[in-house]
């Protein structure tokens, strides 16, 4: 498939999925010269992966959903007509206007009310999504939100699967003794339900955590930032941080298992034979050989978890174990607004539905990607890619 | 056979292990993480210091960490500890939330069941249909559905509109046979009591279920899918074979892995459901645990996270010994 004698019937989005990869290879090409000429071949199966994604609507549709969730998390904070704490009820004379306000309510914040010493603009700002206890915008909240569930799944994806996936690799390729160990503390872990382990942690976890957290200056003002916090709550947040550490703890085991399992048949293969006979170091076989040819399920699961870390999250908010006030988060405002349902229902039903469809969206991409995925289905898409 | 024991003996061999790994966890979690929690459980900072004091001693709080360990796991395992927030036995506590947990598994199962199953079938049957579209993305909405918010919508729609549900109380009948009123109230005929319980409880276990319905539908579909592309399948058909006749070696095939599953969601289902049981305000095992949180009860936490530990651990062996007997496949 070197894909200049090949006649593919190539849609809009497939010169699109051309384009795109062609230009990251590029770039990778541009400080590792002779990268792109190397993987030619992986390059070629990441862009029948995206053909056949073209062709999958469940698949598209988890792509929009996913994509949308990632802008609003990057532009949310900038697009939300307030801020995430800016309380109307000081900013009228009878502040029942404004408390749990219905979706719709139009609020004429004067040149001269409180609020605006506590930096809310004066204006005229219309309610879309309605308002909280505290006269706050459900609408800037929920975009807020997020943002904060955004950097709390990144974060806890781009730490805790890759523990497991590296112990994974390391248990299954030496075997032995080494493999044993890890995989009875691997059974350990996983001899509790997740959410179970996540709530007691994120209860435990913060007497020790908090401390540390708190005094590291540095740490702090980063996630601040990224978290697009005022610097006031820096305090609240750092039970986010918590919550993160504690779902690092919790998702690293399954990646261990699955991981282990693909290495132990991928081991076998010839390639990693020649590998050891050319005297590659044991690290550089696990990295640069048999992880990227068991990539491709893992990236499946990955995708999945998106969705699961995100409902874990806002499950441990619901709880009162995760976000607390006055941070922007979905699980969060929905444990706060349901004291008021169903009469203020929009502080329950908005979030929720927030959830339900960024969830969506990383399942739906992720049950498309395990189609593809499939040795047993991928030859046959890619006939069908093939226009065939 | 030699092949069934030798893998009984290997599975049972990791179990034990598994097990102490288990409360070695549980004890690190509950009380060594938190720090010296003997201020807090005599009151706070006006707490007198002999009562600290006391309370040190007793739990043996200054002792080393090996002998914190054995002492409390010994006293839990004993049902001889006792909690210092609520002054009762720890397994107690645990053995009272339980008959609610019970129930809410068993009307969640037969959800799973009742749905699962049928709906995973026509699925497969009406493959590639509109039908099949529609049940494959429900399923994906139940596992994307935050359920707290699922059960606010259905308390609004069940509750608020049309009082069809309760919310408050649990139904315990005069008499008890299993200590489980759903079970004790359908073997003494009692349809009053049943009514009771099955309008509390009903919605909690729908709102539990509706997540593993949609995975036990996907699951089904698909090894159903894979069962009915076996070459069997075209040797019966060959050989004329009534439909009903190859139907039913098709479901044998593909429930096997079926089976495994629906244990291990049982199993997962007796160790409470945090978030349901505080929506609805049911006492169960998954309020406890969050009971004992909000006391800074840790000798209760430690009680309940064993307690779903060693659960969640003998569910998934009795599932692998099932799977292992009947899947002749299977020898390791």
């Amino acid at each position: 498939m070197s894909g200049d004698g090949e006649v593919y019937e190539k849609k809009l989005l497939d010169r699109l999925a051309d384009a795109l990869v062609d230009g990251l290879a590029s770039l990778i090409d541009l400080f590792l010269s002779g990268w792109k000429e190397r993987n030619r071949a992986r390059l070629d199966e990441l862009k029948l992966t995206l053909y056949a994604l073209n062709r999958s609507p469940i698949g598209l549709l988890g792509v929009v959903l996913v994509l949308a969730f990632i802008i609003v998390a990057i532009l949310g904070p900038t697009l939300a007509p307030l801020g995430y704490n800016d309380q109307l009820i000081y900013c009228v004379t009878d502040f029942d206007e404004v408390r749990l306000a219905p979706p719709g309510t139009v609020v004429v914040v004067e040149e001269d009310a409180i609020c605006t010493q506590l930096g809310v603009e004066p204006g005229t700002y219309k309610l879309w999504l309605g308002a909280d206890e505290y006269g706050r915008d459900l609408l800037s909240r929920i975009l807020y939100g997020a943002r904060t569930s955004f950097i709390v799944v990144l974060l806890v994806m781009i730490v805790g699967p890759w523990i497991g996936i590296l112990l994974g690799l390391f248990a299954g390729y030496r075997g032995g003794f080494v493999d044993e160990v890890i995989m009875r503390i691997v059974d350990v872990f996983l001899a509790f339900p997740g959410l179970i382990l996540a709530i007691a942690l994120s209860a435990v976890l913060p007497s020790r955590l908090d401390p540390i957290i708190i005094n590291n200056e540095f740490l702090l003002n980063s996630l601040l930032r990224l978290f697009a916090l005022n610097p006031d709550d820096a305090l609240p947040m750092v039970r986010l941080v918590v919550v993160v550490i504690a779902l690092w703890i919790v998702w690293w085991p399954v990646y261990a298992r699955l991981v282990r399992g693909m290495v132990l048949s991928a081991r076998e293969n010839t390639y990693v034979e020649a590998a050891r006979a050319l005297g590659i170091p044991t690290h550089s076989i696990l990295i640069g050989h048999i992880l990227p040819n068991i990539l491709g399920p893992v990236l499946v699961y990955l995708t999945l978890d998106f969705g699961a870390v995100i409902l874990v999250e806002a499950g441990l908010s619901f709880l009162g174990l995760g976000a607390v006030p006055p941070i922007a988060d979905w699980g969060r405002i929905i444990y706060d607004g349901a004291q008021y349902f169903p009469n203020a229902w929009w502080l329950v039903f908005f979030p929720g539905l927030a959830i339900l469809l960024t969830v969506l969206g990383f399942n739906l991409l992720g049950d498309a990607l395990r189609d593809i995925m499939d040795p047993r289905t991928r030859r046959r898409i890619e006939f069908k890619v093939k226009g065939r | 056979m030699a092949n069934l024991s030798r893998f009984l003996v290997r599975r049972l061999a990791t179990f034990i292990p598994t097990l102490i790994g288990v409360t070695f966890m549980t004890f690190l979690i509950a009380t060594v993480v938190p720090g010296n929690p003997a201020k807090l459980w005599a009151g706070g900072e006006k707490a007198s210091p002999e009562v600290v004091e006391q309370i040190i001693r007793e739990y043996r709080l200054d002792r080393p960490l090996w002998e914190q360990y054995f002492f409390f796991m010994y006293k839990l395992l004993t049902n001889t500890m006792i909690s210092p927030v609520t002054s009762n036995y720890v397994w107690d506590m645990i053995m009272e939330r339980l008959p609610v947990t019970i129930q809410l598994t068993l009307l969640a199962f037969i959800f799973i069941i009742i749905l699962g199953i049928p709906l995973g079938i026509i699925s497969a049957l009406k493959r590639d249909t509109i039908i099949d579209a529609v049940i494959r993305i429900m399923a994906l909405v139940g596992l994307s559905v935050p359920i707290f918010w699922l059960a606010y919508l259905l308390i609004f729609f069940f509750f608020t509109k049309y009082r069809i549900i309760t919310l408050a109380g649990t139904p315990e009948p005069p008499y008890s046979i299993t200590g489980i009123p759903l079970i004790d109230s359908i073997i003494m005929l009692d349809f009053g009591t049943l009514v009771d319980v099955l309008k509390r409880y009903t919605i909690p276990a729908f709102t539990l279920a509706y997540p593993s319905i949609g995975f036990v539908a996907r699951l089904v579909r698909n090894s159903f899918l894979d069962a009915m592309s076996g070459d069997y399948v075209e040797f019966m058909d060959a050989r004329g074979l009534p439909p009903s006749w190859k139907y039913r070696h098709i479901l044998r095939n593909s429930f096997i892995p079926v089976i495994t599953v629906l244990g291990l969601i049982f199993g997962a289902l007796l160790t409470g459901a945090p978030i349901t049981e505080t929506i609805f305000g049911l006492p169960g095992i998954g309020k406890f645990l969050l009971d004992s949180i909000n006391n800074y009860d840790y000798l209760g936490l430690m009680g309940g996270v064993l307690f779903v530990g060693i659960i969640y651990l003998v569910v998934n062996l009795i599932v692998d010994i099932t799977y292992a007997i009947i899947d002749p496949r299977v020898r390791y």
